[in-house]
């Protein structure tokens, strides 16, 4: 082979190896490597979010992904027995999502038995004793692990100017239970800022 | 020899303007953070991750106040002195801390605060960030007509206050900006299906209550000033 024939060669390896270098290179710079860990879960899937499309299917704990930096992802998952399915937004300034899946909604009914809302009613007419004079204290719900409680005061007697509806957070603290909000119209997250921002979101839900 | 001279010396030139391409690209690529001088310094208790998230919310910040077009290019983003504190609320397991960092190459400044937890339960374990604009008596190089994350979202929302819905009724005032840059309404001249028809009026103008701070002025709560058990 003549030397000019393989000098052009070379020089073509040469550039061919800069352009795949380069690349490789900005394929880095415009996404990295999110791992992903969770519990708890039957099936976790990472979806492009402006299309919804499935990019790929997680299927153990601690795995990673790629993603491209500009673009907004989230992980769909599904809870085993007991555990909630949703949605989580992909922080790409983050190096690691971890999933921990809140209980599933019939689990948290059913640890809502009578006995446990007549103690947590207590305590609500311990923080609040005239609550029972204008107001009927609803059932509630319990949130997240069961850890948090959510109700509502009915106003009963009769329509007035100051008849709202009013609503209230409970947490449960080593074991015992306390009032975490006054009771309100709504609860916003800044004079709130202990609360859980999804417990508040739903309570201002049912309030509008 | 097939390596001669010649072809050693073509190779050479070919490998040098490679790397120069490359250490071009290095130099010049878009970089989407501000590095902020003296960070370590002064911030204590936070992450890597809660600094890589505050460079790139300052980041972010300044982008939306630089020319059209143009993307911030930022090398000398300094913390104040005298600007930074920090405390521990102990019985919220709390660092609350806040710095003002100026870039004179820019001309512009900003308020930073931060809250983070140690605590697993605390909704803070994470971290959280807020950049934005200062009153105009501490802007050293004069007004930019600043606009940070929460006054972008919010003017054309401002806009549509005062709102007032007769048959609501209800009458909803626009009445400043709260410590994190919070919007704060009051509804006034109203009745509880007012005030519930003023919530659904908010909802409608893609608000959600819980992001707002709302004085129901008129409504005597009376709640508010019984003990706090947590």
């Amino acid at each position: 082979m003549k030397k000019s024939v393989l000098i052009i060669i070379l020089i073509a390896v040469l550039i061919l190896a800069s352009v795949v270098g380069f690349m490789t290179f900005r394929h880095f710079q415009s996404g990295k490597y999110i791992a992903v860990k969770f519990s708890n879960l039957e099936e976790v899937s990472l979806i492009e979010f402006k299309t919804s499309r499935q990019v790929r299917l997680i299927e153990h704990t601690g795995d990673s992904v790629y993603i491209n930096k500009d673009w907004r992802y989230q992980l769909k998952y599904t809870g085993s027995d007991g555990y909630a399915s949703g949605y989580i937004d992909v922080d790409n300034s983050k190096d690691e999502v971890v999933i921990k899946p809140h209980y599933s909604d019939k689990k948290l009914e059913s640890m809502l038995d009578t006995e446990k809302v007549a103690l947590i009613h207590l305590v609500i007419k311990k923080s609040y004793p005239d609550v029972d004079k204008n107001y009927v204290v609803q059932k509630g719900q319990l949130h997240h692990y069961g850890e948090w409680y959510t109700t509502s005061f009915v106003y009963k007697k009769g329509y007035n100017f100051n008849s709202d509806t009013l609503y209230v957070v409970l947490k449960e603290v080593n074991g015992r239970w306390q009032t975490a909000t006054i009771p309100s119209i709504t609860l916003d997250r800044f004079t709130n800022p202990t609360i859980p921002v999804d417990i508040l979101r739903q309570v201002n839900n049912s309030s509008s | 020899m097939i390596y001669d001279k010649k072809f050693l010396r073509i190779a050479g030139v070919v490998l040098g303007v490679a790397v120069v391409i490359f250490a071009l690209f290095i130099v010049f690529r878009k970089s989407d953070t501000i590095v902020i001088g003296g960070y370590d310094d002064k911030v204590h208790n936070l992450t890597s991750a809660n600094r890589d998230f505050i460079f790139k919310s300052l980041y972010n910040t300044v982008s939306i106040n630089m020319p059209k077009g143009e993307s911030p290019n930022v090398n000398d983003a300094v913390i104040r002195k005298g600007s930074d504190s920090q405390v521990f609320d102990k019985s919220r397991n709390l660092y609350e801390g806040e710095f003002i960092v100026d870039m004179k190459s820019i001309e512009q400044s900003y308020h930073i605060s931060y809250l983070r937890s140690d605590d697993e339960n605390n909704v803070y374990i994470r971290g959280d960030t807020f950049i934005t604009c200062l009153p105009e008596d501490e802007l050293i190089y004069g007004d930019f007509d600043c606009v940070d994350m929460f006054s972008e979202q919010d003017v054309s929302l401002k806009d549509q206050f005062p709102y007032v819905d007769i048959s609501g009724p209800f009458k909803i005032t626009y009445t400043g900006e709260g410590e994190h840059g919070e919007m704060k309404l009051a509804v006034t001249n109203s009745t509880p299906d007012g005030r519930k028809n003023a919530l659904k009026w908010l909802r409608s103008k893609n608000i959600d209550p819980t992001d707002v701070v709302i004085d129901y002025f008129g409504y005597d709560n009376p709640f508010t000033k019984s003990i706090r058990g947590f």
